[in-house]
């Protein structure tokens, strides 16, 4: 799995809207706004991300880390939103899914099978 | 009766790290971050010539959430959008924030309200606005006697 750390992103050449590459590196590496909601069935993390198309966003999950990268057009945005975050609750990394809507990437993380949460009930008795 | 859950508690499924996270975390104290906001929308405003182009970036928001009102001076925009929990889920880091922003901006030269073009594109507002006739930069001849 590719274990590119966040810190040399910025050092590939950015795409053009096109999809070409461009002799230029973005100037800058940013973060962007998260938010990270649980469920008994799954983690979920919605981040936005304007200006950014489906084909320009790079998931990668590595043990527990979970790497957002999104490259928009060099020439709309010179820059490179890049993001890690550790998840310390097992997933299902084979179950995990991302959708990109409005600019707005939803990435949901189902807990493994073996650690859902499920409720209990008590009977009096 | 009374639903009780298993296994381990729901707290910090998330730890997010970098650089910068790290310090403000430092500066604030804090390990829970809910309800911290993120600024609203960034009007960008570019002079093109012949025409002005605004972006605002509205990440979330539909069609429907917005109101674009041209003038021959200025112009107006109007966006909003929610931000929900998904279903049967609790919040346990927010940076996004819900907005219901008005942008309003004068315009130097005057624009052919009639002639702005408005879209919306990955959550980002793109306005056209082209510069009344008038406005337009003209070149004008020198003449040498």
């Amino acid at each position: 799995m590719n274990t590119q750390t966040i810190q040399s992103v910025s050092q590939e050449p950015a795409r053009r809207q096109d999809g070409t590459e461009s002799t230029e590196t973005p100037t800058r590496v940013v973060d962007f706004p998260v938010d990270l909601y649980e469920s008994e069935q799954a983690l979920t993390l919605v981040a936005d991300l304007p200006g950014v198309a489906q084909e320009q966003v790079e998931l990668e999950l590595e043990a527990d880390e979970l790497r957002i990268v999104a490259r928009p057009p060099v020439e709309r945005r010179p820059v490179v939103y890049a993001r890690r975050f550790r998840i310390t609750a097992p997933i299902d990394p084979a179950g995990v899914s991302a959708a990109l809507e409005h600019g707005v990437l939803v990435v949901t993380l189902p807990r493994s099978e073996r650690h859902r949460l499920r409720k209990v009930e008590v009977k009096v008795g | 009766m009374l639903a009780i859950r298993t296994g381990r508690t729901l707290r910090h499924p998330f730890t997010v790290f970098d650089e910068l996270r790290r310090e403000l975390d430092q500066a604030f104290g804090e390990l829970d971050r809910l309800g911290r906001n993120h600024g609203a929308p960034r009007l960008v405003v570019k002079d093109e010539g012949d025409a002005y182009q605004l972006t605002l970036d509205v990440p979330g928001v539909r069609a429907e959430d917005l109101d674009v009102q041209a003038e021959a001076r200025s112009v107006r925009i109007q966006a909003k959008r929610a931000v929900n929990a998904p279903e049967g889920a609790a919040a346990r880091w927010q940076e996004r924030s819900a907005f219901d922003v008005v942008r309003q901006v004068a315009l130097r030269d005057e624009v052919d309200a009639a002639q702005a073009n408005a879209q919306l594109e990955h959550g980002v507002l793109t306005l056209r606005l082209p510069k009344a006739e008038s406005a337009r930069p003209r070149r004008i001849e020198v003449r040498a006697n």
